[in-house]
């Protein structure tokens, strides 16, 4: 249970008045919901007919039923709304005494890394974000966000983005954060980046110590460089590692936008702007400031809100508005079985995309899509029931060695076989594939990781990148993958390393495995 | 003087640091970055590349008061620049004096070189706006941690809840940072030692 604050809010009275309508309850991340409310109806959320990402009825021209299918959840009895679930907003602000966020977020829990205070008012994006996340529902202003009584703190990182309050951002909110969502990361721009062993140190912690030890749910944004596969999630070292949700955007068609990057370490998507001119409505910073700052049309007079968010900026929030969902509906879930019932729910979407197959775990997979759609409804309705997976088995194999050149321009390339044996791991959940080389232009390579069950993960794919393309950092890059989930690991995993595109060269040096799973 | 003191701390640390060369190829742009520098992530030892023509100044003063554009008033603001880390570029290598004008015209400000995770000028951005991040033995109690920061005249700035003794300690900014960090790192005393690094991200 968190505190709710008030103090900085300019519609309080009128959700005051709103609250005993209701009978009590309220946005406190704690409180708000059921409590004899039945305040489901999103009519008194006067933009909420626009917000097709949450009830996509076809405005527009949208397809009807693509998107996270939220409202049976919202409409369950209790409702599901978020309650007693705090969100941390990462990014470049939180405007917290926004109109339709303030109801939600939780005093003197946000922090300033410019000033060390608790006010982290300044950043647009951060505001849409938040708003994505946690918007404020049934107010008589704005929208509603995913989880719209879930309690929302906003740390602005990227004001001060350094090493050590990027670590002390990850585990600020310590035993009470249950979701972080990050909307940031590298450039898009296809370079391999690498994230920092005390930002992974943090995350590792988050995963131990947060929300009481069942560890914090972090989303993260896939990337926006997809467009002309330029970039693939697989190249940012943050995105890709395996305590975060990667997450990739689709539009009103439910068909991939084609900025969000590829990856085999996506877990779900969820709608963002995809198809021109139908992205996101969301809270923006009041009066002239952020996205809409005139209140011309086609954005809203109100120049408190805008339609124009998108990209998997906004698709991470939504995601985290979900999974606080699913949280409140059954908060004893650890993040592993979280990150399994998002995947075991999830809704395949363009399903005549030829990237789909059924990998030896049962599961629906795609290069483009993760596991699918998220699917509110259906995520909540499995957590209910959920009995929670066993103990975190971790298999590392020894470093194969290889020390091949890779041929230039070569359609053979150079591949190498690791048995596993031994490894107690009867369904992975994640894997990690360290490659170690060099080469001086990594968009030359192509890689693929091939399991014993025969389920292929596409780490690298050919492609230019902004400005050109460099070398392997330190010689050496982790990908990830979750497409194996659920398949045994023993057995033979082959990596296949090709060069196909003339001059550059490089060497295939090593590569080694770690399995994250458990015993069955 | 001061001014003085911190170019001095700037040159020894260069010389300290041993820059290697470097030369990488690439199809879509020439790598026209020649000075790398080495830094430990962790265990791991990684490098960046200074880029010549750039210069990081951290501050929240507006922009018209901005000590790098009294000291060079052609510096263009470079993509990359957020919140209190601005990106300025300066043409023909002139970094270096505009760092050691700006740090002339304003004593209290953090001005930094700016590095590249690649030999190229486009790759991703780094700079050091003063600290060093250490991990310390797990054994080392809290008092035994302090006693040590305080012989190095390594004031801390903070304790990071990621494990069992791991601090953010006090050092100027730019290359003095660098080199503090990597000769802790390299002493033995402790388990690891970088600078705690700005570095370039975008909003999504």
């Amino acid at each position: 249970m968190h505190a709710r604050q008030v103090g900085y809010c300019t519609a309080a009275v009128a959700f005051s008045l709103l609250l005993a309508t209701c009978g009590g309850g309220g946005g406190d991340g704690g409180g708000g919901g059921g409590g004899g409310c039945t305040v489901t109806s999103a009519a008194s959320d006067p933009l909420f007919t626009d917000q097709w990402h949450l009830l996509n009825t076809g405005q527009a021209g949208g397809t009807a039923g693509q998107d996270v299918n939220i409202l049976p959840a919202w409409n369950a009895m209790p409702s599901i709304k978020g309650t007693g679930v705090r969100i941390a907003v990462v990014d470049d602000g939180l405007e917290i005494a926004h109109e339709d966020l303030c109801p939600n977020v939780i005093a003197g829990q946000s922090f300033n890394y410019l000033n060390s205070g608790t006010d982290p008012t300044g950043g647009s994006h951060g505001t849409a974000v938040g708003g994505v996340a946690a918007a404020r529902d049934t107010n008589s202003v704005g929208g509603a966000g995913a989880a719209p009584r879930a309690g929302l703190v906003g740390y602005n990182l990227l004001q001060s983005l350094t090493a050590g309050n990027e670590a002390n951002a990850m585990t600020r909110g310590g035993a009470a954060e249950f979701v972080s969502n990050n909307s940031w990361g590298a450039p898009d721009n296809g370079r391999w980046a690498a994230s920092a062993a005390t930002w992974r140190t943090a995350i590792n912690t988050g995963l131990t110590t947060g929300r009481n030890g069942r560890g914090t749910i972090y989303t993260w944004a896939a990337g926006n460089g997809g467009t002309g596969n330029v970039d693939n999630s697989n190249y940012d070292g943050q995105a890709n590692y395996r305590g975060v949700l990667s997450i990739c955007a689709v539009g009103d068609d439910g068909v991939k936008a084609s900025y969000s990057e590829r990856g085999a370490n996506l877990w779900v998507c969820t709608p963002s702007q995809g198809r021109a001119n139908h992205a996101i409505t969301t809270t923006d910073r009041s009066g002239a400031l952020g996205y809409n700052t005139t209140g011309a049309p086609p954005n809203y007079s109100n120049t408190n809100y805008t339609n124009t968010f998108n990209g998997t900026s906004s698709a991470a929030p939504l995601a985290a508005g979900v999974i606080a969902l699913v949280l409140e509906a059954n908060p004893n879930l650890t993040w592993r079985d979280l990150r399994i019932i998002l995947a075991q729910s999830a809704r395949m979407n363009d399903p005549g995309n030829i990237d789909w197959t059924v990998n030896g775990g049962g599961f629906n997979i795609n290069h483009n899509y993760g596991f699918g759609v998220a699917n509110a409804n259906a995520a909540v309705t499995l957590a209910r029931t959920w009995v929670n997976v066993g103990a975190q088995v971790t298999f590392a194999t020894a470093t194969a060695s290889v020390n091949t050149a890779i041929p230039d321009n070569n359609a053979t390339g150079v591949s190498n076989t690791i048995n596993v044996a031994g490894s107690g791991i009867g369904r992975i959940e994640f894997v990690e594939i360290t490659f170690n080389g060099t080469h001086t232009y990594v968009g030359d390579l192509e890689i693929v990781l091939t399991a014993p069950s025969g389920t292929v993960s596409r780490l690298s794919e050919v492609h230019g990148c902004a400005g050109g393309c460099l070398g392997v950092p330190g010689n050496s890059w982790r990908f990830g993958s979750a497409r194996h989930l659920g398949e045994a690991a023993n057995g033979n995993w082959t990596l296949l390393v090709r060069d196909l595109a003339a001059l550059d060269t490089g060497t295939f040096t090593s590569w080694q495995l770690t399995f994250y799973g458990r015993l069955n | 003087m001061l001014s003085k003191i911190i170019g001095l701390l700037t040159l020894l640390g260069a010389l300290a640091l041993a820059p290697l060369a470097h030369a990488q190829k690439s199809k879509d742009e020439a790598s026209t970055l020649t000075i790398s520098y080495a830094w430990h992530d962790g265990e791991r030892e990684q490098l960046v590349w200074l880029n010549p023509a750039l210069v990081a100044e951290f501050s929240t003063l507006p922009e018209n008061e901005s000590a790098v554009k009294r000291a060079y008033p052609a510096a263009s603001a470079e993509p990359g620049s957020r919140g209190i880390a601005r990106i300025w570029r300066v043409e023909g290598g002139a970094a270096e004096r505009v760092l050691l004008d700006a740090r002339a015209a304003n004593t209290v400000g953090k001005y930094s070189p700016v590095f590249s995770d690649g030999a190229a000028d486009g790759a991703r951005k780094r700079a050091l706006p003063g600290g060093i991040i250490v991990a310390f033995k797990p054994d080392w109690t809290e008092s035994r941690v302090t006693a040590w920061a305080a012989a190095q005249a390594l004031p801390i700035a903070s304790k990071l809840e990621i494990g069992p003794n791991i601090y953010v300690l006090k050092t100027d900014a730019g290359l003095a940072a660098l080199a503090t960090a990597n000769r802790i790192h390299r002493s033995g005393e402790v388990v690891s030692a970088q600078p705690d690094w700005w570095v370039e991200v975008t909003t999504r």
